[in-house]
């Protein structure tokens, strides 16, 4: 075999290449019975054979071979590992928690019918803890997780609500327990303190029924029913006080004793975004009606009325966006009633006055005004500037306080239908902050 | 003068020390012998399409601006051989009317009277699709269209096949067939690979799947566009720079071939922005003994004005697509830094969408502008000599060509129809507005067989009607072939029309250098020196062009 192709190299040196036939087991790489090739051929087909030698395979790299294996589904997804629909996570699970791990269950359309199983399980670096359990028609788009159960007593929340295009309604019961070792409480009202800040833990039990219908394609109306509880602590932050050393039991309502209540409302969210997640126009209306209705004697009954209103301008283009949005809250205690302090709404934090620390200002009455201009770098990089105003008073008679406002840069990374990864930098009269979050700000 | 370039591997390879003449025997070469025997079938490639990305965008460097060498598959022509890559079809030769919409086609495509087995399918995607084998026994990968886009991915993959077909690729027979969904069903070892999940049975529910809202006849009959599987054993793509470590023939970087550097004048001018490694194939292929690697194009489903939406279903082209990168670190600065204020050109351009042809305009086409999705080292290489080949190429489809191809679309949509020519024809015009105008745009030097003594040639520029040629400026000289020195055999001379006689003197080796004399085009009177050699058989030996 070699000996042909040593004949067929030594043909080559009179001006021509030319190879002896063979039996077809016995032809060797570089081999070919009509080869006749001149002088200027004649380097390149010893190269050729030359490389017969040396002939090895592919060989793709380690970054190469993790993405193939991606790609061809060997290894799922990380968002995807479940085992029985129960996906491990790390997220954050509320102010303060900082990151928890836990596993979420999600079991959607369970045997092809309508019905929906989800439940939570989670504990975080801080010590705080959140379990939940919802079952029924589900509020999702495609696979995609649903909201925690405990969310949604918050006009914010309801703007994450999902609709199913082909399944315009959502009838699920809902259970959910949370432990949060160190809520942080600065006083009510506008003038509340900094160097104030206490600690305090709040343990929430919820149970309840959530019922809402698209009545128009825009435009979903939902009613909840229900019974919540919270017990109030001593906070688990060892740097802080407690919040009874610096506050005088006025300026705590509800400090003394947690009432049960029955807890009931309605809400209607006009959704005309082009994109929830990533809105470059469109608009959003949601306003929502709560009441706690106290079960002891001496509990407080009130009212929540609160509305977030949203706007995205294209600016000439898509990809700039002028973001707009307007939230108040009003709390309506019955006469002499006062709204407990742990259920105040309040502004701080990453959706709402960014300079400003998680639970910065509470108040009975707050408003909120939120102004972006984003920009598109590239389809999945956007950069924002931003301000956001706002200002609280600490019972529902009293005028709002003074603004509070704040400034900053965002960068985003997203794709069509979401925000990956936000970055906001934030400066305020109380300093420079930096969000890390996974959702967008508004 | 400025430096006279004789390029190639068939030229640069053979000029190693111990061949010191100008022209051998064998030249020009014909046919590079990249098909010699390799005994065992190399291993199966699996390129990974995110890899694909990162590696060419941001992993290899572009090349040194000045320091690219030339082409290294050219002969002494500067025309790229018959290889495995490549065989000269409507470059060397007129293809009628009935050749060019036959294209790669063979036989008469998949058996329409009996079933379809589907032996795998694929969910998800560009465009989810399934491999069946028909009644004859022949296997064949089928696509469809969404309702709603009738003919637009499997319109531009037909007419895809065509084009690269005649421009000398391999490519795999296709054709566009209608069947009923009755007449299809599932092979008992099928299997389905559904996005992001491990491929497993096919089902039923998998064909309801793939073929739910897609595009059909009045009559219900869907429209699949069907391509048979090339010959031999698939063993994965190749890419656009180095070579195949286990193909023994694959010795000339790819990056260096002339036939890929040139294939970014055909990507642009058809937009196929997605010609990318993923879109070949190389096959192991055995003919008179020998067994290979043949090297393919394929799936053209997303060029003219198909493409994709961002969940990646068929629809028109982003009007990004062939305007800039996936991810353009330029255009990511500027816009980040003028907050959002400066705006990426293609913004205004202004797409006539057609439901069946989508989005593709010449208005503002650019040739040097157009962009594949992400970085190409085959396109970074090419050099000017690189796009004159290939525009010339694009020259020889005439307007009545181009119709034709286009209607083999199928899209039964006359005005889309139209207009997609149209835009192709305008595109075809820029093409040679483009790479005629860098070089002396003269070519296809022959002796006249009807005029002896002459030597005729090609004025593409001319032809293509980007200037009017005022005479053309020659000299004769004797080439001594052991030196490379020429001496002149007389005086320069002029003529008005494109033949240009040859001298009484017959050394064995004749060299002429020619000039353009056109107003307007300057770049054509950079000089062209023609070689002949006067044995036996006069033949023209040898074109170097002015850079």
């Amino acid at each position: 075999m070699r000996a042909a192709l040593l004949l067929a190299l030594l043909a080559g040196s009179s001006g021509l290449l030319r190879a002896a036939p063979l039996a077809e087991d016995d032809r060797p790489c570089g081999w070919a019975e009509d080869l006749d090739v001149g002088p200027r051929q004649a380097p390149l087909v010893e190269k050729r054979r030359a490389k017969c030698a040396a002939l090895k395979a592919y060989r793709p790299g380690f970054i190469e071979r993790q993405i193939l294996a991606f790609e061809k589904a060997e290894r799922p997804p990380i968002t995807q590992i479940n085992l029985f629909g129960l996906y491990p996570r790390i997220q954050t699970i509320d102010h303060r928690s900082q990151t928890a791990a836990g596993v979420r269950l999600w079991r959607p359309d369970v045997g092809a019918s309508a019905l929906d199983l989800a439940g939570s399980a989670f504990w975080s670096i801080q010590g705080f803890q959140y379990y939940d359990a919802q079952a029924g028609v589900i509020p999702h788009r495609g696979r995609s997780f649903p909201p925690f159960a405990i969310k949604g007593h918050d006009v914010f929340d309801l703007a994450n609500v999902r609709l199913d295009d082909n399944r315009p309604f959502m009838l699920y019961a809902a259970v959910a327990h949370r432990w949060a070792p160190k809520f942080d409480f600065f006083g009510s009202g506008p003038d509340s303190r900094r160097e104030d800040r206490a600690s305090f833990s709040q343990r929430d039990t919820l149970v309840e029924a959530v019922a809402g219908y698209r009545v128009l394609r825009r435009l979903t109306l939902s009613g909840r029913f229900g019974y919540y509880k919270a017990a109030i602590g001593p906070g688990k932050d060892d740097d802080l006080p407690q919040v009874q050393d610096v506050f005088e039991p006025a300026a705590l309502p509800g400090f003394g004793a947690q009432p049960r209540f029955l807890r009931y409302g309605a809400a209607a969210v006009f959704d005309g975004r082009d994109v929830a997640e990533n809105p470059h126009r469109g608009g959003l209306l949601a306003v929502q009606w709560l009441r706690y209705d106290g079960r002891e004697a001496s509990a407080p009954t009130f009212d929540r009325f609160a509305v977030d209103g949203r706007a995205y301008v294209p600016l000439g283009h898509p990809q700039r966006v002028l973001a707009l949005r307007a939230y108040a809250s009003k709390g309506d205690p019955a006469a002499g009633g006062r709204v407990p302090f742990y259920l105040l709404p309040f502004l701080g934090g990453s959706h709402t006055l960014r300079g400003y620390v998680s639970q910065r200002y509470r108040g009975e009455k707050l408003a909120l005004l939120q102004a972006e201009y984003r920009w598109e770098a590239a389809p999945a990089i956007e950069l924002a500037l931003f301000a956001d105003t706002g200002a609280v008073a600490a019972t529902a008679g009293e005028d709002l306080g003074r603004f509070r406002t704040d400034g900053g840069i965002g960068l985003r990374l997203k794709g069509h239908e979401t925000v990956w990864l936000r970055l906001d930098f934030a400066w305020g009269d109380e300093g420079f902050r930096a969000l890390f979050r996974f959702s967008p700000s508004f | 003068m400025r430096s006279l370039f004789l390029a190639g591997a068939l030229v640069a390879f053979a000029a190693a020390p111990a061949i010191a003449q100008k022209f051998l025997s064998d030249d020009p070469v014909a046919r590079d012998r990249d098909d010699l025997h390799i005994p065992s079938a190399p291993g199966e490639i699996e390129l990974a399409s995110g890899w694909d990305v990162y590696e060419n965008t941001f992993v290899r460097n572009g090349p040194e601006k000045g320091k690219i060498p030339p082409a290294a598959n050219v002969n002494t022509l500067g025309e790229v051989p018959d290889s495995s890559w490549w065989e000269n079809r409507i470059g060397v030769r007129p293809m009628s009317i009935d050749e060019l919409v036959r294209g790669p086609n063979q036989g008469d495509g998949p058996d329409l009277h009996g079933t379809w087995t589907v032996l795998r399918g694929k969910s998800g995607g560009i465009t989810p699709g399934f491999t069946i084998q028909d009644a004859r026994g022949d296997v064949y990968f089928i696509k469809v269209d969404p309702a709603k886009h009738f003919g637009l991915a499997t319109g531009a993959d037909v007419i895809g096949s065509k084009f690269f077909h005649a421009f000398g690729y391999f490519v795999p027979e296709m054709w566009i067939v209608y069947l009923r969904k009755e007449q299809i069903r599932i092979g008992s070892d099928a299997r389905v690979r559904v996005l992001g999940m491990k491929p497993r049975k096919m089902v039923p529910a998998d064909l309801d799947a793939i073929l739910t809202d897609v595009a059909a006849l009045p009559d219900g009959r869907i429209r699949f566009v069907a391509s048979k599987a090339v010959p031999g054993k698939a063993i994965g793509p190749h890419k656009y720079f180095g070579t195949r470590p286990d193909d023994s023939n694959d010795v000339i970087p790819h990056e260096h071939r002339r036939d890929l550097r040139g294939y970014r004048v055909f990507c642009a001018w058809l937009n196929h922005d997605d010609s990318r490694s993923l879109n070949t194939l190389d096959s192991y292929v055995s003919e008179a003994g020998r067994s290979y690697v043949k090297h393919y194009l394929q799936d053209f489903s997303s060029m003219l004005g198909s493409g994709s939406d961002w969940r990646r279903n068929v629809a028109p082209q982003n009007p990004r697509a062939g305007n800039e990168y996936l991810i353009d670190a330029g255009a990511i600065v500027k816009t980040a830094l003028s907050l959002g204020i400066w705006e990426r050109p293609w913004y205004s351009i202004e797409y006539r969408i057609f439901p069946e042809v989508g989005g593709i305009e010449a208005v503002r086409f650019d040739p040097d502008q157009w962009r594949p999705e992400f970085p190409n080292a085959a396109f970074q290489h090419m050099l000017p000599d690189d796009a004159f080949w290939a525009a010339r190429i694009v020259s020889r489809f005439s307007d009545e060509a181009i119709r034709a191809i286009v209607k083999e679309g199928d899209f039964r949509a006359p005005e889309a129809e139209a207009h997609l020519a149209d835009v192709i024809i305008q595109r075809r015009d820029k093409i040679l507005a483009r790479y005629f105008g860098d070089l002396n745009p003269l070519a296809d030097f022959r002796l006249a067989p009807a005029e002896a003594g002459t030597l005729v040639f090609t004025n593409h520029g001319e032809d293509a009607r980007l200037g009017r040629v005022d005479a053309y400026e020659y000299q004769w000289f004797a080439l001594d072939n052991g030196t490379g020195r020429a001496q002149p055999l007389g005086d320069v001379a002029r003529i008005s029309h494109r033949a240009i006689p040859l001298p009484a003197a017959r050394p064995e080796y004749l060299m002429v250098r020619v000039r353009t004399l056109a107003s307007g085009a300057e770049a054509w009177k950079k000089a062209v020196d023609v070689f002949l050699r006067t044995r036996a058989q006069p033949m023209v030996v040898g074109v170097e062009r002015e850079r």
